[in-house]
């Protein structure tokens, strides 16, 4: 597996990371050895095999459609918010003002 | 310190003894200043816990600058039931940063030391976990077990470390790393004692719909019954490639002991075993890219929103994740973001699920032969503090024979086994599913056969080496 920097910028992106110069440089072999390591399950023949679930074997466990007491408060969960305004948790524009 | 002995401490002396640990071991993260209270019920004892399971009066940081004020707006169900119990939860162990890691050195806040030898790690990620255990400061700690992270530190530093089977104990207030995988247990000074903690932690609970309804049998009877007559499966590739010969000795040693206690030794084989490891690091970062996408700077924890210079809300992303997380978590996210992508998804993410598949498999045939398996747990003793951090791969195989055991959801324990180069060796038992029982209960027995071994007491006096 090669892994160049251009590719590590891409992932990086998905990844919602910035990273610095020396960061990338640092991360890409590593990322290449792991991915290396990892690559050994290629030579596995899954022909015929499922892919594996839910690993005790549970289906379709739902909650019964009811609306059951929250016992934290708007104010106890907005206190860990960064930043907010009237009640609300306040963020940066979504879109570019222009 | 066990938990009999627990029940006798002066709290305020005792709150002295972790603030002395603290210093110099760095176990935990955040400590009550104040004596608190015991509840009232069977496990009137103070402890401490992995900080990555949720608590209100405390704040939770898994270790990570991301979380470093979090204060849960609740409380995790184990929390609920240990103070239920009477338990005081006085503070939070440290751990590798979102438990990605094998030495807890990734802590954001200060690498733990182990105090069997100071200058080794103590394992991870429930690296302070373990470490508070063997320095006889805590009766016991809650851990987390996504790869290993119980059960390798639990041997590095010469304690009982169990992961149940998954679904066992409710995830509820885990912080979640790899929701497929993870799973709380006990870290403790015997085997009673993590069957104790067990029969208190375990049960089906409705805000984890993975959670096993299956009735909880009463582990500290369970254990007791005697081993004659099981089946011992001894999977040959756990002894092979990677593992210290040192370590299996030890290992082959402690299954003479079964050999005595009257239980029957089969070799096994499990070929693909040693693909675990690598569908370990696909499915787990897949899921931590996934999981972690949550620190964002907006809901809570660290954030650069308040910065006037960052102007919208991609930048204020990025920056408070690149700011926020530590280099192992950067690493894992990207895996996870690269092996679940378009384009690669295939190759990695759902093959690994279908490599799962074929081990899974060869464990359930493996089952139908014998009653359990032994196995070492780590392939090495405790490495030197600084020996891998600059080779993340080298520190990922660690896992190696650990990571089996969370692929397949199995039910498995480290319990000391002996001594190599004077630092502790763990014995693995794996059982299949719901049959947490049984690798208590052979746990149990090897540790109540050797309680008279000239190691024992070695092993004792270098767990107090650090006074």
């Amino acid at each position: 597996m090669e892994f160049n920097e251009k590719e590590i910028a891409w992932v990086a992106d998905l990844s919602k990371l910035e990273l610095s110069e020396s960061e990338i440089s640092e991360l890409t072999p590593q990322l290449e050895k792991i991915l290396g390591y990892v690559g050994e399950l290629q030579g596995i023949d899954i022909s015929n095999v499922d892919p594996v679930g839910q690993i005790t074997g549970l289906e379709n466990r739902l909650a019964k459609d009811e609306v059951c007491d929250c016992k934290i408060s708007r104010e106890e969960l907005l206190n860990n918010a960064p930043a907010q305004e009237n009640g609300y948790v306040k963020v940066k524009s979504v879109f570019d003002r222009d | 310190m066990n938990i009999k002995e627990a029940k006798q401490v002066d709290l305020t002396k005792w709150l002295e003894d972790v603030v002395h640990a603290q210093e110099k071991l760095n176990i935990v993260v955040n400590l009550e200043d104040k004596t608190g209270k015991l509840g009232v019920g069977d496990l009137e004892v103070p402890c401490l816990i992995k900080d990555n399971i949720v608590t209100k009066e405390l704040p939770t940081t898994c270790s990570s600058k991301i979380l470093e004020n979090f204060i849960s707006p609740y409380e995790a169900t184990v929390v609920k039931k240990l103070k239920d119990a009477g338990v005081w939860i006085a503070g939070k162990n440290n751990m590798d940063e979102f438990a990605f890691g094998t030495s807890t050195e990734n802590s954001a806040f200060k690498p733990t030391l182990n105090p069997v030898d100071i200058n080794r790690v103590p394992g991870g990620s429930s690296g302070g976990s373990a470490a508070a255990v063997a320095a006889g400061i805590t009766p016991f700690s809650l851990g987390s077990d996504t790869g290993g992270s119980i059960r390798q530190p639990a041997a590095f530093c010469g304690v009982v470390g169990m992961k149940p089977t998954y679904g066992r104990v409710s995830r509820y207030g885990l912080v979640a790393m790899a929701s497929s995988l993870d799973q709380i247990g006990p870290l403790t000074t015997t085997v009673e004692d993590a069957a104790k903690i067990m029969e208190v932690i375990s049960g089906e609970d409705k805000n984890d719909s993975t959670s096993l309804s299956e009735p909880v049998p009463k582990f500290t009877e369970e254990i007791k019954k005697d081993i004659k007559g099981l089946k011992l499966g001894v999977p040959k590739e756990y002894f092979g490639e990677g593992v210290d010969p040192k370590v299996s000795q030890k290992v082959q040693e402690a299954i003479e002991e079964y050999k005595k206690l009257g239980a029957e030794i089969v070799e096994v084989s499990l070929p693909n075993s040693k693909h675990a490891l690598a569908t370990y690091y696909i499915i787990q970062p897949a899921e931590v890219s996934a999981n972690l996408a949550r620190y964002d700077g907006v809901k809570y924890g660290f954030s650069t929103g308040t910065d006037e210079k960052i102007e919208n809300l991609i930048e204020m992303y990025k920056t408070t994740r690149s700011r926020g997380f530590g280099s192992e978590a950067k690493r894992r996210i990207m895996l996870g973001a690269y092996v679940t992508s378009a384009g690669f998804r295939d190759a990695y993410y759902d093959r690994a699920r279908k490599v799962v598949m074929i081990i899974k498999e060869e464990f359930d045939q493996v089952f139908e032969e014998v009653d359990a398996l032994i196995t070492p747990t780590t392939p090495t003793i405790a490495f030197k503090i600084g020996e891998k951090i600059n080779d993340p791969l080298s520190m990922y195989l660690s896992d190696l024979l650990t990571a089996p055991a969370n692929m397949v959801g199995l039910p498995a324990i480290s319990v000391p086994c002996g001594l190599a180069d004077g630092l502790p060796v763990g014995l693995q038992v794996m059982a299949p599913q719901l049959k947490d029982d049984l690798v208590l209960r052979l746990a149990y027995h090897l540790e109540q056969a050797t309680l008279n071994a000239s190691w024992r007491e070695e092993l004792k006096n270098k767990q107090q080496s650090w006074k």
